[in-house]
């Protein structure tokens, strides 16, 4: 009998859709999510790529590489299995603790045009295309709970928040998003 | 809204960022108990220019070091522990 697939922590929590006249995608993508922190005076390598830098994001196979703090990043993955993306970092372990944060964080997809207008009612940066865009990261607070937020397409945000205050961000996402209207996807 | 430059994160609102000190203080190597005291409690506190210590608590967690203006509130200069202070 094969494992059973945990389900996102929102799941059963999304909104019911709400009609409007340029509707968002509330999405809840289910993510691996690898935290990676280098050791002291080591150079994490070995994924096949390189680690970004500040406010950056890198992606090769898969997996995406998230700038989170001076020598930490958070890789993400599709779900593939419990604990196959810490097996797929296992290369840059004598570098840097690999945690595995599947379970604590998770991710929200905020996808359509008026997304970035939905962000800019709850998170005070600049995500203007000439200061933000496609690839960039940022650890932040939105709806004052502490969030990375990548912008992962030119038109679609994922905000990777701790699962226990998840739901608090959804709901405010959709009460945000609730003037343009919402579904999910 | 002020925004402050996190050496690494660049300009942030300032909400996300938390004070932590004056700067600069050196742990004295052997000192008596007023000296230990002094070090411990006694701040400069100054009207004017200081040299303080933040936190970007809500983005990447590192402290550094800031030249802020305690009256109006200007931060001329932000840099990274280690760093020499700007003049």
């Amino acid at each position: 009998m094969s494992a059973v697939e945990p389900l996102h922590p929102l799941a059963g929590l999304m909104p019911a859709p709400l009609p409007g006249p340029d509707p968002l995608r509330l999405g809840l993508p289910r993510r691996e999510l690898v935290q990676v922190t280098a050791r002291h005076g080591a150079d994490p390598t070995g994924l096949g790529f390189a680690l970004p830098g500040p406010g950056e994001s890198a992606e090769t196979a898969g997996i995406t590489a998230l700038w989170m703090q001076p020598r930490g990043w958070l890789l993400s993955a599709p779900w593939d299995g419990e604990g196959a993306l810490l097996t797929r970092a296992a290369p840059l372990a004598p570098a840097a603790a690999l945690v595995d944060q599947s379970h604590g964080r998770c991710t929200i997809r905020l996808a359509g045009a008026k997304s970035r207008a939905v962000l800019a009612k709850l998170c005070r940066i600049d995500l203007h295309p000439r200061i933000f865009g496609p690839g960039r990261v940022a650890a932040t607070q939105v709806a004052h709970l502490a969030c990375l937020l990548h912008q992962a397409e030119p038109e679609a945000f994922e905000l990777i928040v701790f699962s226990t205050l998840a739901a608090n961000l959804l709901d405010a996402l959709a009460s945000a998003a609730a003037e343009y209207g919402y579904a999910p996807g | 809204m002020l925004l402050i430059r996190c050496p690494w994160c660049g300009e942030r609102p300032e909400i996300e960022f938390r004070h932590a000190g004056e700067a600069h203080l050196a742990r004295p190597a052997a000192a008596t108990d007023a000296e230990w005291a002094a070090y411990l409690y006694e701040r400069a506190n100054p009207r004017g220019w200081a040299r303080e210590r933040w936190r970007h608590a809500h983005g990447c967690g590192r402290f550094f070091n800031a030249r802020r203006h305690t009256l109006t509130d200007c931060i001329a200069a932000t840099y990274a522990p280690g760093e020499e202070p700007p003049p």
